[in-house]
């Protein structure tokens, strides 16, 4: 991209998990860069890898994930390397994430407001009012009407929207440079969705925050996206501005993707001839892929 | 089948005490079988010159008040513990799971009779009711199981209740109503094939409280009459010795029994371990 | 074209959780104690009736009562009021316990929307296929049944080899396909179609709808299709109806509905499908 500055470099990524039915390769040379102020979509599909890529990033992979290779730098400086392993450690401050299914990911017995207040205690030194006023704000920031009265609201109470309102204000709270949002508006309704991603987009205009959105639909991702990655089975196929990706596609498992999008199509017969390519494809190129 | 197995391998080594409670849940049930085949001397055989005898070369666990050999009554006991205790056990397991269905299945009328009837036996100190039940029913090894029985019976429908109310509303279960199966089907060859597993684990938690029931029966004197051989009896018939000296007479049978009632719990923690599906993969 | 389904006013409602708060006013409140149970309508008086051969889109949200009215119709469920007439007969009396015995019960078939969920996870898929074989067909012989099940793995584009896994073992697309299997199992005349590609991977949605598509062409059966997705439904469906907090908004071809959407609820709907070119308009 002329222009912008590389903000997050991953270099030959390769993540590895220890299950009992032994090793799973779900990273497998991955590179991608991330730059400043860019939106750009990750899309996949189950066990693609998407999600564990940003886990790396913001080092939160699992305990039983190991990085075997590569290396992720975060503005110039290395932030992770198989000698220095992602997990377990604070993000860097100006990382933050947004979650699919938003009611599960607040603490049900505390209200809204106090969470918000957790992650502002993490940031700098305030007066107990200072916090309460700060995350107020940030609801107000969010559009969630009523913010005064609402701080003291539990999950329970409000729908998956506003959930997921409030999480985006627990991840501004950060002041982040870059947000990824996983899945976020998966499992709400289509209006609802529609305002989640308004918002999102408000956000990004107003702070020139990069977002990584990380989705298993490709009308989303075309939608707020500039660019967007296609990721299968743990390794990127594909990487170009959103109009290529979608008039243009080059890898099989792209077009497929691509003529699978409903929006798309108006019948079935570019669908079919995709389907049969990829398959062709997998086939010969892919042949250590399991059964199922 | 073979992926069940290689995962319980798996399971089972991970815990020490898993490997050795399931080492040594065979052997007891190998003692069982063969019990009265491999004892050294005839249990019921009575001896005046050798009574008393401490443990020794010829006698491993000493002889009791009559001459008879501990051990190999020890050893023939086993069976009838154990028979006792799974007898008891399967005819709990039966009835408390075909109520315990109906109920959480139909809910409604049948669920509030099954739990009201469920909630009367727990309301009893359990134990007090099997005496109980013994002591009205008279006093014979069948009538044992049946008050074990019917003590446990209350567990099985609350388990089986539960999990048969967690399932009733699941597609597969619509889908088979669709599918032609009537309402019993429904429950009993959709459904209940799903609850086996939580209720296998039950079962063996169940067998290692159900023997030592058995055994406190025995104990205070109902049920198992002298001079059958049965470990809940011999400890009570060592007991008067314990002051004069002769400790092994009730040592050895009471150190059996809480060995195999140790034993099925572990046991019992060892299948569920297998069997809850939160460990798998 | 005969009409095989025509449903008039189909309501149904659910007893609501009781609200606590109430029920402290109702023990010192004669009179709250009885007044009845707040009751949440989630079907009000559905009409709509299918010809031979449609495939009718049913789209709304989560909530708006579409899986509602497709258990209620596939008899799964009982309905509060209405009438529902399939082939001519009236089927709303008859309870969902007696319809498993009914004469029309194999022909009126559903497909269900979590394939994970609506597979046994204790049975084989073969023996999910065979069971509709053996419960409605009644058929015994077992070389008649592995005959027949594997022609219907064959038909669902589903392995053969793979009969013999159980639900967990198979992927959601192969899963997809036994519930398919088992759907077509009886040859049904209609088909309720609960959101069968929801859950299903983007790629292996395609195949899917492939699949669903090919197969009613070719045994001229009648679709009702259940999504929220409406760029779903203008692929599959002639005709499709809109349905919002349990009644039908709006109701028309496609080409009338997407060109010229009357209702706020479907200008929203189709305001959200995301423009990225379908192929006749760039």
């Amino acid at each position: 991209m002329n222009g912008l500055e590389p903000l997050v470099i991953v270099e030959d990524l390769k993540i590895e998990f220890t299950t009992r039915r032994g090793i799973i390769k779900a990273i497998q040379g991955v590179n991608l860069t991330i730059y400043k102020g860019e939106t750009v979509g990750i899309v996949g599909e189950t066990g693609s890898g998407k999600s564990v890529t940003s886990l790396a990033i913001m080092g939160l992979l699992d305990k039983n994930g190991k990085m075997t290779s590569g290396k992720i730098t975060y503005k110039g400086k290395v932030i992770a390397t198989p000698e220095d392993q992602p997990m377990g450690k604070k993000p860097p401050p100006e990382l933050a994430m947004i979650f699919q299914f938003p009611r599960s990911a607040l603490n049900p017995i505390r209200p809204i407001g106090t969470q918000v207040v957790d992650v502002l205690k993490t940031m700098e030194n305030m007066s107990q009012e200072h916090y309460k006023e700060k995350a107020i704000q940030l609801l107000e920031e969010v559009q969630i009407s009523d913010a005064a009265r609402r701080y003291f609201s539990y999950p329970f109470e409000l729908s998956g929207g506003v959930c997921q309102r409030v999480l985006i204000a627990m991840a501004l709270a950060r002041k982040p440079t870059l947000l990824f949002a996983d899945e976020p508006t998966t499992g709400l309704d289509v209006i609802t969705q529609e305002g989640i991603m308004a918002l999102v987009e408000h956000q990004i205009a107003t702070r020139n925050m990069a977002t990584v959105l990380i989705t298993h639909n490709l009308g989303l991702a075309a939608k707020y996206c500039k660019r967007i990655a296609v990721m299968y089975q743990g390794q990127l196929v594909e990487v170009g501005d959103t109009e290529q990706i979608f008039y243009e596609p080059k890898h099989p498992y792209t077009v497929v993707l691509v003529a699978s999008t409903p929006a798309r199509m108006n019948d079935f017969v570019e669908l079919s001839a995709a389907l049969e390519q990829w398959n062709k494809f997998k086939a010969e190129q892919m042949p250590t892929e399991k059964g199922y | 089948m073979k992926e069940f197995l290689s995962h319980a391998k798996y399971v089972i080594k991970q815990n020490k005490i898993t490997s050795g409670a399931f080492i040594v849940f065979f052997l007891i049930i190998i003692i069982g079988i063969f019990g009265p085949m491999i004892a050294p001397y005839d249990p019921l055989a009575t001896d005046t010159t050798k009574t008393f005898l401490p443990p020794c070369s010829e006698h491993w666990c000493g002889t009791d008040h009559v001459g008879r050999d501990i051990f190999s009554r020890i050893v023939v006991a086993t069976q009838l513990d154990l028979k006792i205790a799974v007898l008891a056990v399967m005819i709990s397991i039966f009835f408390g799971t075909i109520v315990g269905c109906l109920a959480g299945y139909f809910g409604g009328w049948t669920d509030r009779i099954a739990s009201r009837i469920v909630d009367t036996i727990m309301a009893f100190p359990l134990f007090v009711l099997a005496m109980g039940i013994v002591a009205a029913l008279g006093n014979t090894v069948e009538n044992i199981i049946y008050a074990t029985a019917i003590i446990n019976f209350p567990f099985y429908v609350r388990v089986s209740r539960a999990e048969v109310n967690v399932r009733r509303d699941m597609e597969y279960v619509k889908a088979a109503r669709i599918s032609g199966n009537s309402e019993i089907r429904l429950i009993f060859a959709h459904i209940l094939p799903n609850i086996l597993p939580p209720m296998m684990v039950q079962f063996s938690l169940n067998l290692g409280w159900a023997i030592l029931n058995a055994a406190g029966l025995s104990f205070i004197g109902l049920g198992v009459r002298p001079p059958t051989a049965e470990w809940g009896i011999m400890v009570a018939e060592g007991v008067t010795y314990i002051v004069s000296g002769e400790w092994w007479i009730s040592l050895f049978p009471g150190l059996v029994l809480a060995f195999t009632v140790l034993t099925f719990n572990f046991l019992g923690d060892g299948l569920r371990d297998i069997i809850d599906p939160r460990e798998r993969t | 074209m005969e009409e095989i389904l025509k449903v008039t006013s189909l309501s149904k409602s659910f007893p609501m959780e009781k609200d606590h708060s109430i029920t402290i006013k109702r023990l010192i409140e004669p009179k709250e104690w009885f007044k009845k149970n707040e009751e949440f309508y989630a079907v009000r008086n559905v009409s709509f009736s299918l010809r031979e051969g449609d495939c009718i889109g049913l789209v709304g949200e989560t909530g708006a009562g579409k899986t509602t009215t497709c258990l209620t119709i596939a008899r799964l469920l009982e309905a509060n009021s209405g009438q529902i007439f399939y082939k001519g007969h009236e089927i709303s009396g008859i309870r969902p316990r007696e319809f498993a015995n009914h004469e029309l019960r194999p022909s009126l078939q559903m497909i269900f929307q979590d394939p994970t969920e609506a597979l046994n996870p204790a049975y084989t898929a073969f023996k999910t296929i065979a069971n509709p074989l053996i419960h409605l067909l009644k058929m015994k012989d077992k070389k008649a049944i592995r005959k027949k099940v594997t022609e219907l793995a064959d038909m669902a584009y589903f392995p053969v080899k793979l009969l013999d896994r159980y639900p967990h073992q198979l992927s959601g697309g192969e899963k997809a396909r036994v519930g398919i299997a088992r759907a077509f199992a009886t040859k049904p005349d209609l088909i309720l179609l609960d959101e069968p590609t929801s859950a299903l991977d983007v790629s292996v949605q395609g195949g899917v709808l492939i699949l669903l598509e090919k197969l009613r062409k070719e045994l001229n059966i009648t679709y009702l299709f259940v999504s929220h997705d409406l760029s779903v439904v203008r692929l599959m469906c002639t005709r499709v109806m809109i349905m919002l907090q349990g009644e039908i908004v709006e109701e028309g071809t496609v080409e009338q509905v997407f060109n010229n959407p009357k209702h706020k609820h479907t200008q929203d709907l189709i305001r959200s499908i995301p423009n990225i070119g379908r192929r006749d308009e760039s």
